[in-house]
């Protein structure tokens, strides 16, 4: 029984199904798979809408706008339906547009490969969009689409502007600073400089400048480059670093080096960047100013002694006389004796010499033509001078009026034209020169001294051996002498400088091996509307 | 019985019925927004050109068409699979079968599998099928199988040497053109058994325990006609009058089979089919006369029915003289139509009864049967008309 009622309960089930009462049972219908179809068309449109990217399908050649997602409307400032009326080329400028246009023209031959280019895209707001513009065709149901990805770059672009105004600006930083700023290749050849740095070094150009290597025709000392890169290895950078630079004109300039490396990415050294800081005028100043501290050392110091030594020589003198007036008769006693007597005043006119340089001895100064001084010098040297050694005076054309010691600029401009004589033993030109100068500011600037103002201008020149740099640095120094010993008391230039410092004017030489020297005198000259009256001497 | 009325589904594809249906291929298939169609037909209805016009109907509209023809009577499952690749293969996006019986369940196979994947025996059994197959368009030319109506697909499992019935509601095409004028090359062997296929149909729908009175008007309506044309159809082929007759009897047999379901006799011929692969119709012919006897007392006023429609004058008739000049008429058409009286002759063995009934009971068809047969009654109705 329980047998039969299972069979039959089967049977009315299967029945029930056989005449479509079961669960499912329905006729045929696609709505349910459309329905999973659409969402799944919906997920695809949410992942085209999401897109950060405007993406549009395009009909192919006409450009047509067929769909776009949200992100091309909003960045365009579109509706969906209005921007549907439009066509890609008609959003783009010109040129880009006849490019996209060729593009579609050519994808119906052949399939486009992705295109890829920067353009811009015009918004409602008739703006222009910065976008990177990718165009791709594509077949859809044996029909030629084209699929356009636009990128937004504008905040590219302004990160872009940014860095370039960023640029700019240290640019100018750079070109615009009064220090000298410099890039260069480890192995010493120029990346860049500022336009101070090739003032600095004295060149026209930043081409010319470009085409040298710091180390060959930079530094002074080529080795000095590579203690100071020694030091920055040592330290990690370098800070006020104090070289000696040659310029373009072969003048050398002192300079303080602050300095650090460059790096690649794997840490290696790539090249140099420096600031190099001018200091060759404060350079002089410092100079200048030791040299004078040392002048009045040495003065105090000979003043001292010269006149405990002038009494002592007046006492030998005196003895010696009086030996003299004692000793009756000719004998080689009294010739003994008045060789003391020629020795002590001998000494004597030394000691007046020290004292003079030691300013123990006021100076009478007179208004005068400088002119006349260096005829009455030209006239008196013409005589001591070798006939080897031609002889150039030349005064100015008119007179120039300074207030001075006469017999003191005498003795300078002496003293100086026996170096020159010495200094050419092969003999040559002796040229003797008054001219009038107006000291400026150039003048201050590159000396490191000196007072703006009309001086009178005694040059003396020569031919002669001329001096090396070392020799010109320690040329004022007293007791200096390039002179064998006994030749030369090595005071003679030391006595030139004091004079030219009692009369407030300046002395400079210029000299190099081989090219002779001229020394230069600049004495302050009376302007012609100046009342030489007002113009008082400086107490002594 | 609690009502006359118990819950029934009537569902029909859209179909044209008439001379020159058939012309419509074109615009249905552009209806139904296809751009690629697969025909399926079989080399019988190659040679008779029906497939051949389809196919030139379509190029001629602009419709790109593939013809797949490699289906045989009793459509076996590779075949089904073979043309579900090739239409995947070829993007083909709609179905067109013209033939009988074969082509059109060998189509909604390749529908099935082309939907919804896997192998086509997945999918055995009612309501199994979970994704709509694609548009199918039948164009039969057979009076018979009703495929391009129903619900049904028979398709013939080879490894396991049986026939499978797919049944669902999705199975039914979305359109056919019904077309009497393609059964004027019918030959007269097949326009018996096709016939009596139909008739068997609208039998078995009729006693069916899932009928309706709506399935009751097309299955009687159906009996009727082919009692009245079917053996004159068969004896004059090109009479246009007769085979639209046949026709309609066919499309009204498959209106009520497909909604109200078959019986025994269905569920024993898909077993031989699936064994022996005999031709259906004919299996069905030999059948009829053993199940409405087997049948009948369980639902005597149905047969009665039945038996009017069939001709039979059935007043003043006991139930037992219905039963008998029923069955005797069956017989006699059989005769008439060269119809073999026993299934020794279609080459069933003795020893095949075991498998058969065993198959036959476990065939969804059999579960509409009015009367709920045992193993071993099903054996004795095979071994009395061996
Ligand atoms: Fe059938």
């Amino acid at each position: 029984m329980t047998d039969s009622s299972d069979r039959e309960l089967r049977h009315d089930e299967l029945r029930d199904g056989i005449a479509g009462l079961g669960e499912h049972s329905i006729r045929k219908s696609y709505y349910p798979e459309l329905q999973q179809r659409i969402a799944e068309l919906e997920r695809y449109r949410v992942l085209f809408d999401q897109s950060s990217d405007m993406i549009l399908l395009l009909a192919v050649p006409s450009g047509h706008i067929l769909e776009c997602n949200e992100s091309a409307c909003r960045d365009l400032g579109y509706s969906r339906d209005s921007l549907a009326a439009l066509t890609i080329f008609s959003l783009m400028p010109p040129s880009a547009a006849e490019h996209a246009v060729r593009l579609f023209a050519e994808a119906q031959e052949s399939v486009l490969k992705k295109e890829t280019f920067v353009t811009t895209f015009a918004t409602a707001g008739s703006g222009n969009l910065p976008i990177e513009l990718s165009l791709k065709t594509v077949e859809l149901d044996q029909s030629l689409f084209a699929v356009a990805d636009a990128r937004n770059i504008e905040e590219r672009v302004q990160a872009e502007n940014a860095l370039r105004a960023s640029e700019e600006r240290y640019r100018t930083l750079f070109e615009d600073s009064r220090d000298a700023i410099y890039m260069s290749l480890p192995n010493g050849d120029f990346i860049d400089i500022n336009q101070a740095g090739i003032e600095l070094l004295g060149y026209g150009s930043k081409n010319e400048i470009m085409q040298l290597n710091m180390e060959r025709d930079i530094y002074a000392d080529p080795t000095a480059r590579r203690q100071a890169i020694q030091r920055l290895m040592n330290d990690g950078y370098l800070k006020d670093h104090e070289v000696q630079l040659r310029r373009n004109n072969g003048d050398y300039i002192d300079v303080l080096l602050t300095s650090n490396a460059m790096h690649d990415e794997q840490g290696c050294i790539v090249g140099y960047r420096g600031i190099m800081h001018d200091i060759t005028g404060r350079k002089k100043l410092e100079q200048q100013l030791l040299h004078a501290q040392k002048m009045e050392a040495i003065g105090r110091l000979t003043a001292g002694i010269a006149h405990d030594f002038n009494n002592i020589l007046t006492a030998i003198l005196g003895y010696a006389t009086i030996l003299e007036l004692k000793m009756t008769g000719e004998g080689p006693m009294k010739q003994y004796v008045r060789n003391i007597v020629a020795s002590s005043e001998r000494a004597a006119t030394l000691i007046k010499r020290l004292l003079s340089f030691s300013r123990q001895r006021p100076l009478f100064r007179t208004s005068l033509d400088a002119n006349s001084i260096v005829r009455a010098t030209g006239e008196l040297i013409a005589e001591i001078i070798g006939e080897d050694i031609a002889l150039e005076i030349l005064p100015a054309a008119q007179p120039i009026i300074i207030n001075a010691d006469k017999s003191q600029v005498e003795q300078m401009l002496m003293n100086l034209v026996m170096n020159a004589r010495d200094a050419m033993p092969q003999g040559g030109i002796l040229r003797l020169k008054c001219e009038p100068y107006l000291l400026g500011d150039d003048f201050i600037q590159q000396h490191g001294y000196g007072k703006p103002g009309e001086y009178a201008l005694l040059s003396v020149s020569d031919t002669g051996t001329g001096m090396d740099r070392e020799v010109l640095r320690k040329l004022f120094e007293p007791f200096f002498t390039t002179k064998e010993v006994g030749k030369g008391t090595g005071l003679g230039l030391s006595i030139v400088y004091g004079i030219m410092k009692q009369h407030d004017g300046f002395i400079n030489v210029e000299s190099s091996p081989g090219a002779g020297s001229t020394f230069r005198l600049y004495l302050p000259a009376f302007r012609l509307d100046d009342d030489p009256a007002t113009r008082q001497a400086s107490p002594e | 019985m609690i009502s006359h009325f118990p819950l029934r589904k009537f569902i029909s594809p859209e179909f044209v019925f008439g001379v020159g249906a058939r012309k419509l291929i074109a615009r249905y298939v552009k209806n139904l927004s296809a751009r690629k169609v697969l025909l399926i037909t079989d080399p019988g209805v190659i040679a008779t050109g029906w497939a051949t016009e389809a196919a030139a109907e379509l190029e001629a509209k602009g419709i790109s068409c593939i013809t797949f023809e490699r289906v045989t009577a009793n459509p076996r499952d590779f075949e089904v699979m073979d043309g579900a690749h090739i239409f995947k293969e070829a993007q083909c996006d709609m179905l067109v079968a013209v033939g009988g019986g074969s082509p059109m369940d060998c189509a909604k196979g390749i529908g099935i599998v082309a939907s919804n994947g896997k192998h086509i025996a997945d999918y055995e059994g009612i309501d199994r099928i979970l994704f709509s197959c694609p548009p199918l368009l039948c164009i039969p030319t057979t009076a018979g199988s009703s495929a391009d109506v129903s619900q049904f697909a028979i398709i013939n499992a080879t490894d396991q040497r049986k026939k499978i019935a797919i049944v669902s509601k999705t199975l039914v095409p979305d359109a056919a053109l019904i077309d009497p004028e393609t059964l004027t090359t019918l030959s007269p062997e097949l326009t018996a058994h096709t016939g009596m296929d139909a008739l068997v149909h609208a039998v078995e729908a009729y006693v069916s325990t899932a009928g309706s009175p709506i399935t009751d008007m097309f299955a009687l309506e159906s009996i009727r006609l082919i009692g009245a044309n079917l053996r004159a159809a068969a004896l004059n082929p090109s009479d246009i009058e007769l085979r639209c007759r046949t026709m309609l009897a066919s499309l009204d047999a498959g209106l009520a089979f497909s909604n109200a379901g078959l019986g025994a006799v269905h569920a024993m011929a898909h077993s031989m089919g699936g064994l022996l692969d005999l031709p259906h119709g004919e299996c069905n012919a030999i059948l009829l006369s053993g199940v409405i006897d087997f049948n009948f007392d369980t639902v005597p006023l149905r047969y009665r029915n039945i038996a009017d429609a069939f001709g039979i004058d059935t007043k003043h008739l006991s139930d037992a003289s219905v039963r008998q000049r029923l069955i005797d008429a069956v017989l006699r058409l059989n005769a008439d139509l060269g119809i073999p009286e026993r299934l020794s002759t279609v080459g069933v063995c003795a020893d095949d009864i075991r498998s058969l009934a065993a198959n036959a009971l476990k065939d969804a068809c059999m579960a509409t049967n009015p009367r709920i047969p045992a193993a071993h009654e099903i054996e004795n109705l095979y071994d009395r008309l061996l």
